[in-house]
């Protein structure tokens, strides 16, 4: 009798098991990038750009070719990639040190230019691979390594919206904001990197998709509590949904 | 033989374009050449300089100390750089803007080229009415290449432009091939 | 024309290489002395079928260059004494990822914003340069024939090495325009030649990387010494440099690279004149340092005139080659200062009186 596969693991991922912490969202972000570059048939034609933080290792678990760049340049990275093969899937996934702190110009000038690409930006209010420092990204009042007392206004300033933000500019052209807390968000932030990668490959343009993800352990939370987070703090500073998409 | 120019005066007088069309010129007929600009805050108007060296033999040093021909272009240049005459130095300077001249010795030769220019109806040529000038002056040149080489840099550009030029060279150069004019 | 020879730039002659030598990917920032290179690049490029970007900094441009290399292409980046500072930190991560790369360093005095002026300042920082144990070739050439040559060079070197290349030239080498005679008929030797390390997409194979990151115990030290063993065989094929005049027996020798060496060539007339006969060693790889040529060089003569502008960098490369350093006498100008060939052959009159 011949087998019938209901499910299997992505081509995609490698069979390296997945060495994040508990209840972190990078696993499940990471098996759906590869589940979507799957079901594009872009195995053979993807380059991405791992960023500095705990996603380094992202090419650990991914079955495509992937470089890593120094601390928060993966967008420029990923523009001279995809400049040179402009055929290609390329995307960038960076977190929010990354991307929001010390990236913030390569980010900024990536997206004005408009480059062809799928930026994929995790945001988890914290720095997690060096141990949970603050970042631009950290709530109000959050505690953090080096914001013991809570992140302060007068010291620190507020929380930066990087989708908000870049979304004004005219050469973007897709902004989601999606969370991974269940599996409903789950698909819809599925949906989101789907639309995004299409957007590269039918020349659309740049496409920025932040996820609101999961840090357990340097929120000093259980998985659940810590999903539940996102659902019931962060969410209300960040708000999940789309935020721009021009044709 | 070895020849150290220095030009000097101010951006949008075709100071750099003087030092490389003489550049040109020597690199046509085979000899070495230097040239060297004044790099900086590019602007309109303000101080423009550029050394050129042209040589039979290999050019070590492109910076000129002591030059043998020193070209101003306007008082400023004058006053800034009369101090780089030495006593072999030929000055050629364009006396339509220099009200007050301060370099002493013989060896210098007063051209109005900004009225010879002027005449012309085209006051850009002022620099080449000092190349054709200096080619009087120093006889280093063959005046037929002088011009085409000028063709050739000039390229595409209106034949108007050409004929303008060509006539400027002619002025500079009848100009100062008049003893009269050499104090 | 009567002759072959062109009157070009050298900044241009750097462009013209980079295109002859299959450069397809140029990322720039503005910064002089070295602004003609990005001006014709943004036309030349496009004409030669490659990208140009005008990058936002200097982090971006050698993070573009990063990127074009880790895709295969052969990519470039220019700049002056302040952007190679920031680029310093991608020439590590190059460097740890084996990418080839040509970098031009146009350099002008410093330190800080400096001036504008051509300059030697940077030697320290093109041979011994970023975070972490590596090497990357640099070139030092001394007239515009060689910032074509060079440049064109270059790209093979870094393909055959799978390493950073860097142009050390000066603002008076970027802004002189000599008539030269240009070998445009050359071919690169390793633009065809396959990139299996390279970023093309996983086409019937398992996803590769590239990455500097090695944490796994001991892996970086593997890694290390596997760069050293590159670096002592670059050392052992590539180390070049010039020597002129020691058929005469000269009693002095002058040690200078780029802009030095050649106003140094001028002193020697003049020192001949006077009757005073001098050799040159002019290093053309600052890394690898010709150490074991000066030595032999330096064995021959009484003193070693070391010339620099700047107040002594390569001195302490000349000092472990030639091992007596009551042998060395260094003269220097920084800041931008130029030495004319006169005041070179008053210092050495002075010391060998």
């Amino acid at each position: 009798m011949a087998e019938k596969i209901v499910y299997k693991k992505p081509d995609s991922l490698t069979d390296k098991i997945f060495s994040y912490c508990w209840g972190c969202g990078h696993s499940t972000v990471h098996k759906i990038i590869a589940e979507l570059i799957d079901e594009l048939g872009m195995r053979e034609k993807t380059i991405a750009v791992a960023p500095v933080g705990c996603a380094v290792f992202a090419y650990d678990f991914w079955n495509f070719d992937t470089t890593e760049a120094a601390h928060g340049r993966a967008p420029v990275v990923a523009t001279a990639i995809k400049r040179v093969h402009p055929g290609h899937l390329v995307f960038s996934y960076q977190g929010d040190g990354d991307l929001a702190s010390i990236g913030m110009a390569e980010i900024i000038h990536t997206a004005n230019r408009g480059e062809n690409l799928t930026i994929i930006f995790i945001n988890n209010t914290n720095y997690g691979m060096t141990g949970g420092q603050m970042a631009p990204t950290t709530l109000i009042g959050q505690k953090t390594t080096t914001s013991p007392a809570g992140r302060n206004i007068k010291q620190n300033g507020y929380p930066i919206k990087m989708s908000e933000m870049l979304a004004q500019f005219e050469s973007v052209k897709y902004v989601e904001r999606v969370k991974v807390t269940n599996a409903a968000s789950v698909i819809k932030a599925k949906k989101a990197i789907k639309k995004g990668f299409l957007n590269q490959l039918n020349g659309t343009g740049f496409s920025f998709i932040e996820v609101l993800s999961a840090c357990p352990a340097n929120w000093r939370m259980e998985p659940l509590a810590a999903k539940a987070h996102i659902d019931g703090v962060i969410s209300k500073y960040y708000p999940v949904g789309l935020i721009k998409d021009i044709k | 033989m070895i020849e150290k120019i220095i030009i000097a005066g101010s951006g949008g007088q075709g100071v750099l374009t003087l030092g490389m069309y003489l550049a040109q010129i020597a690199s046509f007929e085979g000899k070495n050449a230097a040239w060297l600009p004044a790099y900086g805050a590019e602007k309109r108007g303000g101080p423009s300089f550029c050394s050129l060296i042209i040589s039979d033999r290999e050019i070590f040093s492109p910076v000129v100390e002591t030059p043998d021909t020193l070209i101003v272009f306007d008082q400023r240049a004058l006053d800034n750089y009369a101090g780089k005459a030495g006593p072999g130095t030929l000055v050629i300077e364009n006396s339509s803007l220099i009200l007050e001249d301060r370099v002493k010795g013989a060896n210098k030769l007063l051209i109005p080229a900004g009225e010879i220019a002027g005449k012309l109806d085209e006051i850009r040529v002022a620099n080449i009415v000092l190349a054709g000038a200096y080619a009087a002056a120093k006889k280093i040149f063959n005046t037929e290449n002088a011009a085409g080489v000028m063709k050739e840099m000039l390229g595409k550009k209106a034949v108007k432009m050409m004929e303008k030029n060509l006539a400027a060279f002619r002025e500079g150069f009848a100009f100062a091939s008049k003893p009269a004019e050499r104090i | 024309m009567t002759t072959g020879k062109q009157l070009i730039k050298g900044n241009t002659a750097i462009v013209e290489a980079a295109l002859d030598a299959g450069c397809r990917f140029y990322a720039g920032y503005p910064i002089t002395p070295q602004n003609e290179i990005p001006e014709t690049m943004s036309w030349r490029m496009p004409e030669e079928g490659g990208t140009f970007i005008q990058a936002e900094s200097e982090l971006i441009s050698i993070n573009m260059v990063f990127g074009a290399s880790a895709a295969g292409a052969r990519a470039m980046t220019t700049s002056s004494s302040p952007g190679i500072s920031l680029m310093q930190e991608g020439i590590s991560y190059m460097a740890g990822c084996e990418l080839p790369a040509v970098l031009v360093n146009v350099m002008r005095g410093g330190p800080g914003l400096g001036n504008i002026a051509p300059s030697q300042s940077d030697y320290f920082q093109a041979v011994k340069p970023g975070h972490g144990d590596f090497h990357i070739i640099t070139l030092a050439p001394h007239n515009i024939s060689e910032m074509y040559d060079y440049t064109f060079d270059a790209f093979d070197l870094a393909d055959k090495y799978r390493i950073p290349v860097m142009i050390l030239a000066d603002g008076l080498l970027g802004q002189l325009m000599e008539n030269v005679e240009l070998d445009r008929s050359r071919k690169p030797a390793l633009l065809n030649a396959p990139k299996p390390w390279a970023l093309t997409g996983a086409s019937g194979r398992k996803g590769q990387r590239i990455v500097s990151l090695l944490m796994q115990p001991g892996a970086l030290e593997k890694h290390n010494m596997d760069l050293n063993e590159k670096y002592n065989l670059i050392k052992k094929n590539e180390t070049r440099h010039e020597l002129a005049g020691m058929e005469k027996n000269p009693e002095y020798l002058i040690a200078a690279f780029g802009t030095c060496a050649r106003i140094s060539k001028g002193t020697m007339n003049i020192a001949a004149d006077a009757g005073i006969k001098t050799g040159l060693f002019r290093p053309i790889t600052l890394w690898p340092f010709p150490y074991e040529a000066l030595k032999e060089a330096a064995k021959k003569v009484k003193k070693v005139f070391v010339f620099e502008m700047n107040l002594g960098q390569m001195v302490e490369d000349v000092r472990l080659a030639v091992g007596d350093d009551s042998k060395i006498e260094f003269y220097g100008r920084p800041g931008g200062g130029v030495p004319t060939a006169e005041e070179l052959f008053e210092f050495i009159r002075g010391k060998v009186k």
